[in-house]
C-alpha cells in the first residue's frame, strides 16, 4: 500500500475509534420510536391496561411499581379493564402504555409482538409454570429500561 | 514439472498462509462469541453474527483443500486434486450467495411489517448498561479482528496466486463496511429510528450476497476451462495475457489455450506438435522467473483433419 493508502486508512481507523465515543456524547440513549416515554411525561398520563380478576398476590407488588413509574414521570395512571388479548392488541397499536396483571407462559408466541418485563412472580399450573409480567409496546426502548428499572428496584433487587 | 503439488518456492508461503488460517479460525470464532453474546433481539446484530459465522467458511476450505492439493495424482484421478478447492469454493460461494439473499428478503419482511426492535439495558456488575453499547464494542471488535487479518493475508494470496485465500482476505479487508453499517443500526434503534435496525441488516446482507456472487464468478471460471483470471476480478489475468503473446510467437501457426488449475496455468498449443527432446514449461513463461512455476504444464495437440481423427504432422 502506499504511503496516502497508509495514511487514508489510519484516518478510517481512527475515525471508527473516534466514533462510539462522539455518538455517546449526543445526549442519552436508547430513545423511543413512538416517543411513549416523551408523550407520558409531557401528559402526565399513563395508560395502563388492566387484565380483569387481578388476584390479590399480584396486586401488591404492582401496585408497588406502579407507584414507583408514576413518581418518577410524574404521570397519573389511567385505567382501562379488559381481558388479556385485546389490551395487548391495544398496546400492540399503540393505544396503551403497559398491560398488567397478565400471566404468561415462558413460551408464549407474544414475546415476537410484545416485550414482555420480567417476571413478578411464578405460578404453578399443572401444565407448567406462568409468570406474572408488565407488558409494554415492542422497541420503546427508553420507556422498557424506566419500567424495568422501578420493577427491579420494586423487588428490591 | 511441478505437477500439482505446491511448487518448492512456495512451500514456506503455503506453510505461513495455513498457519494464517489457522489463527484466522481461531479469532473469528473467539468475534461470534463476542457477537453471540452482544446479539440481543437485533436484526442487525443477527445479520452480523452470521456474516462473521460465514466467515469461518474461506479458510475453512483454504486448509481443507491445502491437504486435498497435496495427494498424488492416481489412476482415478491422473491429474491430481488442483482443482479440488476450486470446486470447494464454489459450493461455498453459492452457499454464500443463498444465505444473503434469504437473510435480504428477512430484512425487507421486518421493514415492511415495521418491526420495532427491542434493545433494553443488561445489568453488568450490578450497573445499567444500555445493551446498544455492548453491541457497538463487539461490533467495533468485528471489525478489527479481521481487518487486520485480512491485511495479513493479501501478501501470502498474491505470492500463491491463491483465489480462496485472496477472496477470503478482500473479504475481511472491506468487513468494516459492514460494521459500520452494524453500528450505524444499533445506534439508529437507540436514537429511536426503527427503521435503522433492518435497514442496516439489509445492508449486510447485500454485502454477503456481494461477496457470494464475487466468489462464485471468480470460481466458476476456472470450473467452466476459462481463461485464467486475474485475482481481483474477472479480467484475463495479466501474466496470462502475457503468456499467450510470447506463445503466439514462439508458434504462429498454433491455436493457445489457456486454462487455469488451481493455481497454475496449463497451456494447450493446438495445432503443432511437439518441438522433441525434453520441454521444460519455465523455458516458455515471458515474465519475472520466481513466478514461472505458474505455467505448470505445457501440452501439443496435433492438427485434426475433417473427419475427425488425429493426424500426425510429423
Amino acid at each position: 500500500m502506499d504511503e496516502g493508502g497508509v495514511q487514508a486508512h489510519t484516518t478510517r481507523m481512527r475515525l471508527l475509534f473516534l466514533m462510539p465515543l462522539f455518538i455517546s456524547g449526543c445526549g442519552s440513549l436508547p430513545k423511543d420510536p413512538e416517543s411513549t416515554l416523551d408523550r407520558v411525561r409531557k401528559e402526565g398520563s399513563i395508560r395502563v391496561g388492566l387484565v380483569r380478576g387481578l388476584e390479590a398476590s399480584d396486586k401488591v407488588v404492582l401496585q408497588r411499581v406502579l407507584s414507583r413509574i408514576s413518581t418518577v414521570t410524574e404521570a397519573k395512571p389511567s385505567f382501562q379493564v379488559g381481558q388479556l388479548e385485546p389490551l395487548l392488541a391495544a398496546l400492540e397499536a399503540g393505544d396503551l402504555d403497559l398491560v398488567i396483571g397478565g400471566r404468561f407462559a415462558s413460551n408464549t408466541p407474544w414475546k415476537k409482538r410484545v416485550n414482555l418485563g420480567a417476571p413478578l412472580h411464578d405460578t404453578r399450573t399443572s401444565h407448567g409454570s406462568v409468570s406474572g409480567r408488565i407488558v409494554q409496546r415492542n422497541g420503546e426502548n427508553a420507556w422498557i429500561m424506566l419500567i424495568d428499572r422501578e420493577t427491579r428496584a420494586a423487588q428490591g433487587l | 514439472m511441478s505437477d500439482n503439488v505446491v511448487p518448492a518456492p512456495l512451500k514456506e508461503t503455503m506453510r505461513r498462509a495455513e498457519r494464517l488460517e489457522w489463527w484466522s479460525i481461531g479469532w473469528t470464532i473467539s468475534v461470534i462469541i463476542v457477537m453471540g453474546g452482544a446479539m440481543g433481539s437485533s436484526q442487525t446484530m443477527k445479520t452480523a453474527w452470521i456474516e462473521d459465522c460465514l466467515s469461518l467458511i474461506p479458510p475453512a476450505v483454504f486448509l481443507v483443500s491445502a491437504r486435498i492439493e497435496r495427494r498424488p495424482a492416481s489412476s482415478r484421478f491422473p491429474n491430481g486434486f488442483a482443482r479440488a478447492p476450486g470446486l470447494a469454493f464454489a459450493i461455498a460461494a453459492a452457499a454464500l450467495a443463498a444465505l444473503g439473499g434469504t437473510l435480504l428478503i428477512d430484512s425487507a419482511m421486518s421493514l415492511l411489517s415495521r418491526e420495532h426492535a427491542t434493545v433494553t439495558a443488561v445489568h453488568i456488575f450490578g450497573r445499567e448498561i444500555w445493551l446498544g453499547w455492548v453491541m457497538v464494542a463487539a461490533q467495533v471488535y468485528s471489525i478489527v479482528v479481521p481487518l487486520l487479518l485480512g491485511r495479513m493475508k493479501l501478501p501470502l494470496a498474491k505470492e500463491l496466486n491463491d483465489k480462496t485465500l485472496f477472496t477470503d482476505a478482500m473479504t475481511q479487508k472491506a468487513n468494516w463496511m459492514t460494521g459500520i453499517a452494524g453500528i450505524g443500526g444499533v445506534i439508529g434503534i437507540g436514537m429511536g429510528y426503527w427503521w435503522a435496525d433492518a435497514l442496516a441488516a439489509g445492508l449486510i446482507s447485500l454485502d454477503i450476497l456481494n461477496d457470494g456472487i464475487r466468489a462464485l464468478r471468480s470460481a466458476s471460471a476456472e470450473l467452466v476451462d476459462g481463461a485464467p483470471r486475474a485475482l481481483d476480478g474477472t479480467d484475463v489475468a495479466e501474466d496470462a495475457t502475457a503468456l499467450h503473446a510470447h506463445l503466439d510467437a514462439c508458434f504462429p501457426r498454433a491455436e493457445i489455450h489457456l486454462r487455469e488449475t488451481g493455481r497454475f496455468i496449463e497451456a494447450q498449443i493446438v495445432g503443432v506438435t511437439s518441438p522433441g527432446g525434453t520441454l521444460n514449461p519455465a523455458d516458455y513463461w515471458p515474465g519475472d522467473p520466481n513466478r514461472s512455476w505458474r505455467l505448470g504444464r505445457l501440452s501439443f495437440v496435433p492438427a485434426a483433419d475433417t473427419t475427425g481423427s488425429v493426424k500426425n504432422t510429423e
